[in-house]
């Protein structure tokens, strides 16, 4: 066992060490998934916004005005439309989450320490707990600021004031004297300096215990019936591309490993020729495991890519790493030279990948291709990564893709050690 | 230590080895000599197990055919082709092979620093060996054939294509291993080497053994006499003979004798003579 640890840290400290090795295993892989997932991305807002469809059921100038300032916050790329639309768009994952401004919004917007709060409905998918905890922040801070600016427009706040004596009157009578006591001075402070325009800007606090609005949070589960963005179209490319890469890379290694005689050196050792197999298989299947887990890694932190089921998007990338790690075997022994090898390893590995949808995705294929496409087991990867990550494939509709690919790697793997080189 | 009896092995028409039998003695450095095509690379091959013979055994004498793991343990190869990893340091080289062996812990720290020390590349353990001059590399190569302390070391052309610098560390090497009572095999056409290093030798063409013997043995027996050689009122003369010293006498006694040297017979002529061509042909 120690012995197939050791042939496993010597092979990837050999492609850690390889620059054009990484270029293929990480670079390009990025390069594809990041720059096809900006080609097709369809009017993309800028990066980083809350995507929010918007509902203003309470149709006001105080509602409108509010929309108005949300929509001039950095974070947010607001979208009007109706209560059933807002709630489509959210479930179908083409906006982050729904807004909707309650009747009575604007009223209670112009109280202040009294009476019911200002109401906002926010839905989501419970997944987004960040981004919602963002959203919580900004609408909050949103109606702080119209609280800041009842302050300091005295001419509003004088409003505000008789408005509220007015509405007091029905107000238990140990409310009304209190509270009546203050807004009478208060009336009288703001009398007394409405006319005073150099005095200093308005004091922001708010009573204890009250709040300027109430944002009840509702669970709108995403059905993930398609891609989120175009990233989780070109991520699953961009893995594969990866994949090949090192499919290649440990391919060409075992004939470079005959040629220099290094291959011999292992032969004397005390190794079994399977143990030697296994080593190389096995080292290239945990290369294969570190680039999907490096490009995922990208994918979910930087573009926003979700898988629908991390046990299915995991199932996909250990049956790649198994199917494409005994490929590698038997490409390994198509030819006798590095050169030969490495010539026909790309050959065959671009030609399944063209046919199997790593070059364009598969919709975008003539129906015969299409049809071409199951030979390839480019095809059945991406369609297994795919199921993980936004296809929402069942376990049973794993099965296939997986299963293929099993198959490839053991067919692989069969003429691999029929054919494996003699030093 | 080894012991290779009707040796056989066909590559498609080729026949490579054809019915070889040699005994290597334990703590002793055996030359397989030969020219390019001769069979010495496929028998060290078949005396590794990497190869299996026609017909024919193979035995490490109290171990059996090196067929198995526990027998391999015992052997060491540096190969003709420098089987090193250019992408790693001298360091992790030697302590890849080595690991492959078992070693671990203290003493897989211990060896390894024993091997690199031993061919000279202590100093230059953390460069990769992409940065190590051919001979550097050909010690390298040495260092992972003897860093888990093998008994039988099967040498392959040990010293092809080095600065004689590294050939003259490699050799010392060598004869130090014997020193520390291993058995080395060693495989090579420069006669030169042989005649150094080699305490006794075999002599191989065409997958045939022509003789086996002690250098000194071979020679007597295939080389033919010294030849003195004289220069007498300016003319060179030249005298094959069994007794220089004596005829060298014998010449001075009759007259004025200028400059004088005796060509000593070599394994170069030991192998023109049991074959009719040069060695390096």
């Amino acid at each position: 066992m120690r012995a197939l640890l050791s042939l496993v840290v010597k092979d990837l400290r050999l492609l850690a060490r390889d620059r054009g090795d990484l270029f293929f295993v990480l670079v390009w892989p990025l390069v594809v998934a990041i720059f096809f997932g900006l080609v097709f991305s369809p009017g993309r807002g800028p990066r980083g916004k809350i995507a929010l469809a918007v509902v203003d059921e309470d149709k006001t100038a105080g509602s409108a005005s509010f929309l108005d300032a949300l929509g001039r916050q950095e974070g947010l790329a607001l979208e009007a439309v109706s209560r059933e639309q807002a709630v489509s768009l959210v479930r179908r994952a083409k906006k982050t989450a729904y807004v909707v401004l309650l009747p009575g919004f604007g009223e209670a917007r112009e109280r202040m320490f009294y009476g019911e709060p200002a109401r906002i409905e926010v839905g989501a998918d419970p997944s987004r707990s960040g981004e919602m905890a963002m959203l919580e922040g900004l609408l909050k801070a949103e109606a702080f600021k119209g609280m800041q600016a009842l302050f300091t427009d005295r001419e509003a706040a004088g409003r505000m004031v008789g408005k509220a004596r007015g509405e007091l009157r029905a107000a238990p009578a140990e409310q009304q004297k209190t509270t009546g006591r203050f807004l009478e001075e208060l009336d009288r402070y703001l009398t007394a300096t409405r006319a005073n325009s150099a005095g200093s800007a308005g004091a922001s606090a708010a009573a204890g215990g009250w709040n300027p609005v109430e944002i009840e949070m509702k669970s709108v589960a995403e059905q993930r019936a398609g891609p989120k963005n175009a990233f989780e179209i070109t991520f699953p490319q961009g893995i594969l591309w990866g994949i090949l890469g090192c499919a290649a890379s440990f391919g060409v290694g075992l004939v470079v490993e005959r040629k220099q005689g290094t291959l011999l050196r292992l032969e004397t050792a005390p190794l079994s020729r399977a143990q030697i197999l296994a080593g190389r298989g096995l080292a290239c299947m945990v290369a294969i495991l570190l680039v999907e887990a490096f490009l995922t890694a990208i994918g979910v932190v930087v573009f926003h890519v979700r898988p629908s089921s991390l046990a299915h998007f995991a199932m996909a990338g250990v049956a790649a790493a198994l199917g494409f790690s005994g490929l590698m075997m038997g490409l390994s022994v198509i030819g006798r030279t590095p050169q030969s090898v490495g010539g026909l390893c790309w050959a065959l590995l671009l030609m399944m990948s063209m046919l199997g949808g790593g070059m364009m995705p598969l919709f975008a294929m003539p129906s015969w291709m299409i049809s071409a496409s199951h030979l390839s087991p480019v095809k059945w990867a991406i369609l297994a990564l795919e199921g993980g990550l936004w296809r929402g494939f069942s376990t049973a509709e794993m099965l296939l893709p997986c299963g293929i690919l099993l198959a490839v790697g053991l067919a692989g793997l069969a003429l691999g050690a029929r054919l494996y080189p003699r030093p | 230590m080894l012991r290779l009896s009707n040796l056989e092995k066909r590559f498609g028409e080729v026949t490579a080895v054809d019915g070889l039998s040699l005994s290597v003695r334990q703590g002793e450095i055996f030359g397989l000599l030969g020219p390019n095509g001769a069979g010495k690379t496929t028998t060290v091959h078949m005396a590794m197990g990497l190869l299996a013979p026609d017909a024919g055994s193979v035995e490490i004498e109290g171990h059996g055919a090196p067929t198995t793991a526990a027998v391999r343990t015992k052997l060491g190869l540096a190969p003709q082709a420098l089987a090193v990893y250019d992408g790693l340091t001298g360091e992790e080289n030697v302590r890849f092979f080595a690991s492959l062996y078992g070693l671990r812990g203290g003493r897989l720290r211990e060896r390894v620093a024993w091997a690199l020390d031993f061919v000279g590349l202590a100093d230059r353990k953390a460069d990769r060996a992409e940065a190590y001059s051919g001979g550097m590399k050909r010690r390298l190569n040495l260092a992972a054939a003897v860093v888990h302390d093998p008994e039988l070391i099967l040498l392959d052309e040990p010293t092809v294509g080095v600065d004689p610098q590294s050939r003259n560390l490699i050799l010392d090497n060598i004869v130090s291993l014997r020193r520390d009572g291993r058995t080395i095999v060693y495989t090579t056409h420069y006669m030169e080497e042989a005649e150094r290093l080699c305490d006794r030798v075999a002599i191989l063409d065409r997958g045939r053994l022509l003789a086996e013997d002690t250098v000194m043995n071979l020679i007597a027996a295939h080389a033919g006499a010294p030849v003195l050689v004289t220069e007498i009122e300016g003319r060179e003369l030249r005298v094959e003979t069994p007794d220089p010293v004596g005829e060298l006498s014998r010449l001075a006694a009759q007259g004025p004798v200028g400059r004088f040297y005796v060509e000593r017979p070599s394994l170069e002529q030991v192998f023109l003579h049991l074959t009719g061509r040069q060695l390096r042909d």
